[in-house]
């Protein structure tokens, strides 16, 4: 059964001031914001701590940035956390996660074809899902495309 | 993907993905050392179509319906994440005999989806007759699917705020009841079969082994981690629609082989027969639809045990009738990546269950492309053809 609070209290106390919870759900929903410099600690220590599960990664086009969402499941405890991150339009790069989840590999390629932002240290960082001759510049989920 | 350490140059015959005779278009490499697959590589995307982009110039009302065409199989789950998904984002409450309608609807899906697997499986391993005798016991479900909903795949029945047709217990309750009852007796007696046949179990035991640890590293669902010995099931672990009250086991398997994957399902189609019968019983009487209001700005999850696994679908609302942004995460796209380590190992002869073992939701596909490392030699086959004469197409490498 659902158990929100006791996620939201090992995740506050495990990550301190690297997030910023600002939004939770029922029993089952968590919604943080967490800065781009901080993604990677953050990822790794709700996978190996809290035994967190990346459900997917999505991407929206706000306007004037990015942004990223990282929906990592709780399967124990029930509940999904919703991890913002916000990257900026004129440089679109964030860390990959496929150092800590293999599972990140698919998603952040899919990203990199539908929005064009790209994830260092990806080891293999093209096209998933789009056709090889797709032009280059033109990305389908951005805003305006 | 997980990639042969190091690749000669090969020439690839381009004859597919797309083909007449393909059934649904994929790609999967297979790198070969004699008779030992050393790699896979996946490629998908030829049959994408833009969903997440088309949902967000739509209503949400047509959004279920675009989203019902994700996949013929599993229609009703996606509409099901979707719609949850929605009514979470707008605060909404549905009402229960529509939580219990939408179980039931879902149960028989899981029930005609892991039967439709287990006929491909039994195809893929040379044991037609079985196959035959999967699908013969199936058509009753999709016939029973007709029967309450009208159509044998997009039933049409999630709508935001409920479902949109009424289940009357009163004229179709014994006819489902007893098409259940008579389902649980013939496929009880084929699980028995499989179980005790030698043929099969050589086949699929100890074949294409699936870790736990590397069920956990892939973030895999469904019967592919429970055949793993992990005990994950969203109608446990996030109880959604009617699976609250519902009394219901979760069925987990150790051994992480294709033998455990395929116990895991066979079981799964009895147990939904009884979901089904205790949520007959205990559906309650009411509205089976709730107000919708003004749309707010809001965002949503929605999550649901799919036949495949967890199924994920994320809503952003922006106050107008059309979504902001879609994005829908289906089980197949953390599974099939989850392949690589239970298929580098084993035979070429076993790559075709291996490679069904997860339920990969293009499934009775496709084309594949096989490169042996050592002679710079590649081929490309329809995977029919590996199933039917492995040691030609390893022939056809030297």
């Amino acid at each position: 059964m659902p158990n929100l609070q006791e996620i939201t209290e090992k995740v506050r106390t495990g990550l301190g001031d690297q997030i910023t919870i600002y939004s939770t759900k029922g029993d089952h929903r968590l919604y943080a914001v967490v800065e781009p410099g901080k993604l990677l600690n953050c990822i790794q220590y709700l996978f190996t701590s809290l035994g967190g599960r990346l459900s997917t990664i999505t991407a929206m086009d706000k306007g004037s940035r990015f942004e990223l969402v990282y929906h990592i499941t709780f399967d124990r405890e029930g509940v999904v956390g919703s991890f913002k991150c916000a990257v900026p339009k004129f440089a679109p790069q964030i860390v990959s996660l496929t150092s800590i989840t293999p599972a990140a590999s698919w998603i952040e390629r899919e990203i990199y074809d539908l929005f064009g932002i790209k994830f260092t240290g990806h080891p293999n960082l093209e096209r998933l899902i789009l056709s090889d001759d797709w032009p280059e510049d033109k990305h389908p989920l951005r805003k305006g495309a | 993907m997980v990639q042969a350490t190091s690749e000669r140059k090969s020439a690839i015959i381009p004859i597919g993905p797309y083909h007449p005779a393909l059934k649904e278009p994929e790609y999967f490499k297979l790198y070969v050392e004699g008779e030992k697959v050393v790699g896979l590589d996946v490629r998908i995307g030829y049959i994408h179509r833009g969903v997440e982009y088309l949902a967000e110039r739509k209503t949400l009302h047509q959004d279920v319906f675009l989203i019902e065409r994700i996949c013929g199989i599993c229609s009703n789950v996606h509409t099901l994440c979707f719609c949850q998904a929605v009514e979470e984002a707008m605060g909404i409450d549905i009402p229960d005999r529509a939580r219990y309608i939408r179980t039931i609807i879902a149960e028989l899906e899981r029930i005609h989806s892991h039967l439709l697997w287990a006929g491909v499986a039994a195809h893929v391993i040379g044991y037609d007759t079985l196959f035959m005798h999967f699908w013969k016991y199936r058509e009753p479900i999709c016939e029973t699917l007709e029967m309450i909903t009208g159509n044998r795949q997009h039933y049409a029945m999630n709508y935001i705020g409920g479902v949109r047709r009424d289940l009357d217990t009163e004229k179709y309750g014994e006819r489902l009841s007893a098409k259940i009852d008579e389902l649980k007796t013939n496929v009880g007696r084929l699980v028995e079969a499989v179980i005790e046949d030698p043929l099969i179990k050589s086949r699929m035991q100890g074949v294409g082994v699936l870790t736990a640890q590397d069920a956990r590293k892939y973030c895999a669902v469904g019967p592919t981690v429970r055949g793993s010995g992990i005990a994950v099931d969203v109608r446990k672990n996030e109880p959604y629609a009617a699976y609250r009250d519902i009394d219901f086991n979760i069925h987990v398997f150790d051994s992480g082989d294709v033998l455990a994957r395929t116990l895991v399902r066979l079981n799964e189609v009895i147990e939904s027969t009884q979901i089904i019968k205790k949520a007959l019983e205990a559906m309650p009487e009411g509205p089976i639809r709730a107000e919708l209001e003004k749309v707010p700005i809001g965002e949503g999850i929605g999550k649901a045990e799919a036949p495949r696994g967890e199924d994920i679908h994320y809503v952003v609302l922006n106050g107008t009738n059309m979504p902001e942004r879609v994005k829908v995460r289906a089980p197949s796209y953390v599974n099939i990546p989850a392949i690589a380590p239970a298929i580098i190992g084993s035979n070429l002869a076993d790559a075709p269950i291996i490679l069904m073992s997860v339920d990969p939701c293009f499934s009775c596909t496709d084309r594949v492309a096989i490169v042996n490392r050592q002679h710079s030699k590649s081929v490309h086959v329809p995977l029919e053809e590996l199933v039917r004469n492995p040691r030609k197409v390893q022939n056809s490498l030297r």
